[in-house]
Formats: C-alpha cells, sequence, structure tokens
C-alpha cells in the first residue's frame, strides 16, 4: 500500500501540474489569438483618412520638442513643423487630431509632459465652439492613437457616446469586431507596423481650389463658448503656468460659412488672453502680414490649407516663436542644442519634406 | 467511477466550458460597443420632427411647401426649386458633407445623418420673404411681439422663441429686425 501510496503522489502532482500547464497554454492561446484578431481589426489609417494616424506617430519621435501644438484639422493642415525647423531651427509637434476637443487637448498635454518638456504650448483657439462629441468617429480618431493610460481613458471618458463602452477604449476590437466584413489587403499590410504619413503631426495637403463662396455663416443665438471649454482652457493654461511652459493661443487662418470665426469669439479670446497674460495671436487678423492668398492657398476652399498656405503660417508663427518668445536656433547641436538622435531625425524630415514638396509643385505646374 | 477519474472529468468540462465562454467572450462584449465597425454617425443635434403644425417653427414657400429645422430637406428642396447658388463641404476626415443653398430671399444650412440631408438653419437675406405669420427683415419689436407673444428668450440683440427641437431667432438693431432664422436646437 505504501510503496503504492508513494508511487500515485508523484503521478497526482504531476497531473496537477500538467492541468495548470494546459490552463496557462489555454489562457496564453486565447490570449494571442484575441490579440491578433485586433491587431488584424483596428483601423489602420494608412489610406484615406490618414488623419487617425497622427497621434500615434507622437510616439515614434525623438522627445525633444520646444514647442506642442494641440489643435485640430486646421493646425496639423497647416502647421508645418518641417520648415518651422528649416527657417528656425525651433524643434515643434503638432498633437493634432480631427477635430480634437479641448478637453482632448488637455490630456494630450498632460501626456506629453510624461515624455518632455516644452518651452511653449500653442493652443488652437476654435477648440472652444464645440462643447460636445459631435461624431463618435472623430473620438475614435483622436484616441485609437493614443497610447493607453490614465489620460487616455479620462479623455474618452468625457466623450462617451450613448452605447459605446469605455472597454471598447482599451480593447478596440470591442468597436471593431465587425469590420471582417471590410477588411482589405492595408488591414494584413500593417497589422504590426505602421508607415509614416505625417511631418511632426503635420498632414501635408497637395490640393489647390481657390475659395470663392461668399456665403456668411449660419446665425448663432448665443455667441458665448460652452461652459466646459472655458473650464479646460484654463485647466490648460494653469497646467503651463504650473510647469513652467509659455501658453500661447492661436487662431488658424479659417474662416468660412462651414468653419466660421465669429466677431464675438474674437473678441472673447482677445480679452480672455489680456485677463490672464497670455498671448492670442489670429492668423485671420494676419492675413496679409502672413500673405494668405485663397485663390492658392487652400485644397478646399478655404476650409483648410493645403502645403502652400501651410508654410505662409508656419513662417509667419515660427518668427513670432523667435521673437516674441525668444526661443533658440537648436539646430547647431552641442550645448544647447538637440541630441544627434533628434538632429538626424530633423534631417530626415526635412529632406522627406523637401522631396514631397517638389514633387507637389512639379505636380500643380504639370497640371497648368 | 474513481474519484481521480471525476476529477479529471470535471477539469476537462470545466476547460471546455472556459472555452465556450471566451469564445462567447468577444461577440458579448463586441454588444457593449454601441455600434458594429461600420461608422454609425451619431450626431443627435435635433430629433427627426415632422412638420407638425404648432409642434415646431416652420417655414413656408410660396407653392405651399413648408419646412422646419431638423426636417429631411429632400422633398422641399425639390419643391422650392433651382438654387440661386449651391455649396459644399466637407468636414474633417470627411465625416458628413455640408451643405448651403441660397435661394432668393433666404440660405438653407443642412446637416447629413446616415447620408440623409436635414435641416440646420434656414436664414432670411433680404426682406422679399416673411415668416407665415407674416413677420420679415424690417419689422418692429412690437410686431414680433404682438404676432409670436412674450414667451421668448432674450439673448443679446437677438430675441429667440422654443418650439420643439426648432428655435425662430429676430436679431433687433434699433428695434427693427435686421436678421430673421430658423434653427435646430441641440
Amino acid at each position: 500500500m505504501n510503496s503504492e501510496g508513494e508511487r500515485q503522489r508523484p503521478k497526482k502532482g504531476g497531473k496537477a501540474k500538467r492541468r495548470i500547464i494546459a490552463a496557462a497554454v489555454f489562457l496564453l492561446v486565447t490570449a494571442a489569438l484575441i490579440f491578433l484578431l485586433q491587431a488584424l481589426l483596428v483601423p489602420k489609417y494608412m489610406s484615406f483618412p490618414y488623419d487617425g494616424a497622427l497621434v500615434r506617430e507622437y510616439y515614434d519621435s525623438v522627445p525633444e520638442h520646444d514647442v506642442i501644438f494641440l489643435g485640430d484639422c486646421e493646425f496639423y493642415e497647416c502647421v508645418n513643423p518641417a520648415v518651422i525647423w528649416s527657417e528656425y531651427g525651433i524643434p515643434v509637434y503638432v498633437r493634432g487630431s480631427s477635430q480634437q476637443l479641448i478637453w482632448d487637448s488637455y490630456y494630450f498635454l498632460l501626456e506629453t509632459l510624461k515624455y518632455e518638456k516644452p518651452k511653449a504650448v500653442v493652443f488652437n483657439a476654435v477648440e472652444m465652439k464645440i462643447g460636445r462629441v459631435q461624431h463618435e468617429e472623430y473620438t475614435r480618431l483622436t484616441l485609437d492613437g493614443m497610447r493607453l493610460s490614465k489620460y487616455k481613458l479620462a479623455a474618452a471618458k468625457m466623450s462617451l457616446t450613448e452605447g459605446e463602452s469605455l472597454a471598447s477604449y482599451v480593447f478596440p476590437i470591442i468597436r471593431y469586431h465587425e469590420r471582417w466584413k471590410e477588411l482589405g489587403e492595408e488591414d494584413f499590410r500593417y497589422m504590426f507596423r505602421r508607415d509614416t504619413v505625417s511631418y511632426n503631426g503635420y498632414l501635408m495637403m497637395t490640393g489647390i481650389r481657390a475659395k470663392t463662396s461668399t456665403v456668411d455663416p449660419p446665425a448663432l443665438a448665443d455667441y458665448s463658448f460652452p461652459d466646459i471649454c472655458v473650464e479646460y482652457l484654463d485647466r490648460i493654461r494653469l497646467l503651463c503656468r504650473d510647469n513652467g511652459i509659455e501658453f500661447i493661443i492661436l487662431k488658424a487662418p479659417t474662416d468660412t460659412w462651414h468653419y466660421p470665426w465669429h466677431d464675438e469669439w474674437e473678441a472673447w479670446m482677445s480679452d480672455y488672453a489680456v485677463a490672464n497674460g497670455v498671448r492670442y495671436y489670429s492668423a485671420i487678423r494676419s492675413a496679409s502680414e502672413i500673405g494668405t492668398d485663397w485663390t492658392t492657398d487652400s485644397y478646399d476652399g478655404g476650409d483648410h490649407m493645403n502645403y502652400i498656405g501651410a508654410e505662409k503660417v508656419s513662417r509667419w508663427f515660427g518668427a513670432i516663436l523667435r521673437d516674441e518668445f525668444d526661443l533658440p536656433d537648436r539646430r547647431a547641436g552641442g550645448e544647447g542644442g538637440l541630441s544627434a538622435g533628434a538632429l538626424a531625425e530633423w534631417a530626415a524630415l526635412t529632406d522627406r519634406y523637401a522631396a514631397a514638396a517638389a514633387e507637389a509643385g512639379e505636380a500643380a505646374e504639370n497640371a497648368g | 467511477m474513481s474519484s481521480s477519474k471525476i476529477k479529471n472529468s470535471i477539469f476537462w468540462k470545466a476547460a471546455a466550458l472556459l472555452t465556450a465562454a471566451i469564445v462567447c467572450l468577444v461577440p458579448v462584449l463586441a454588444s457593449c460597443g454601441g455600434g458594429g465597425g461600420e461608422i454609425v454617425l451619431t450626431d443627435d443635434s435635433g430629433d427627426e420632427t415632422d412638420d407638425v403644425s404648432g409642434g415646431v417653427f416652420s417655414f413656408k414657400i410660396a407653392s405651399g411647401a413648408s419646412v422646419a429645422p431638423n426636417d429631411n430637406l429632400a422633398t422641399f428642396i425639390a419643391a422650392a426649386g433651382q438654387p440661386v447658388s449651391y455649396e459644399e463641404s466637407n468636414s474633417c476626415a470627411y465625416i458628413g458633407l455640408d451643405k448651403v443653398y441660397v435661394y432668393s430671399g433666404y440660405t438653407i444650412y443642412t446637416y447629413p445623418v446616415n447620408g440623409v440631408d436635414y435641416l440646420l438653419q434656414l436664414k432670411f437675406t433680404d426682406d422679399s420673404v416673411s415668416t407665415p405669420e407674416g413677420i420679415s427683415i424690417g419689422c418692429t419689436e412690437e410686431e414680433v411681439v404682438s404676432t409670436y407673444g412674450r414667451g421668448f428668450t432674450k439673448i443679446g440683440d437677438s430675441i429667440v422663441y422654443y418650439r420643439g427641437a426648432t428655435s425662430l431667432q429676430f436679431t433687433l438693431k434699433s428695434g427693427v429686425v435686421n436678421a430673421v432664422s430658423y434653427s435646430a436646437v441641440e
């Protein structure tokens, strides 16, 4: 009996071990399957709309930026870091996304501070006008590419629309499980990698469509900004102040019936800047100084800038950053300069942009 | 059945149950996601409202066709005929196409939901048109109030009446109406 018992004991222990191993393997395989499925099913944004690829590209850049721009499409299509670097040697990054809401900007800034501490933050004034999520797609375009963190969850929580779950921002497969019906070659090709579509957050648009509309924008009953926007504007301003960061507000050049910038809003923003000791710049007001030409500088009739308009705005604002905020030229490297890795990244970025701009110019010339 | 066999059987049953649970997990979780992979517009800037007399503010043209904010515009646009001009503009990332129709005397702005255009705002551009109740640009504040009553909200230079998910706004300058607009209310 004893000897039999002694023989059985190790057998029992072996069974238990096998079960544990089997359970662990089972769980691992299941997790791997879910991971693979998720990698396959989430949108890659490697073709239209590219806008959804912008946010994740920030994590690939060397975090040595003196200026971070926070804003929506107005910003990521009119602020070109390659131009600002080439002309002034100021390293900037545009943390932009489609219809970025002001709380997204706030959480992007908090997240940015985990990686780096810029000297200045430039905020797009137009975000003040939208105090609620208009389309869930915009939240996805903004947050899909954001790394999972408490900031992402906080931003997602603010933007949840009816029927959405916070879990779907942690496990995007919950949101995209039905995409299997529309999977294409891109989904397989980019399961584990992405191409770079932006120039430090700048999305280059090459078309030209003149602004010809004379239609006024719809009237508003109440021109005051939503309370939540005012609250988050204060939060961003105070966050900058507490971290010794210069907070700058900029209104991009757009002013159309579709994306209007009302006089009342302009007045409010100017008053806010004065009252709180921050600088406010309007690319609408400064159009002649910038040299904005709406027959050539937009790709969609004046709603957004093409690369020609973006180059002008970037030269104008780069000079402001240099002259009014004393931001130094960091191209030299060495003491006070950027690291070799960052300099190499900027060299590659400016080369890539120069080639793309030359190609766009050639295409425009050929088109007549 | 020996106890070890029973235990073995329970283990595999549990494993099978766990497998089934996980297989079911994704669709169950997915059902919490509030939608599938197809991007569905969640714009709720107004209820889809029929042009119910008394329930909403509506505008009427000479042919008798009428339209209210949040109405599907197809019928009205067909009745209103060729606009003086028409423009459309894509939103960021091409999520939605907003349109504007300019007619003699008024301009119409639309918002899209699932490819259908709804009336966001109808704005008078001159005094050639009037509300069905007879108010046009150039009328006095007293005429507006005697027509629509005192149940308005004063916002800046405007007096605004609300009815259902619609509003009717009169902007005044020196006591005279200089703008009129019907709008969808969020």
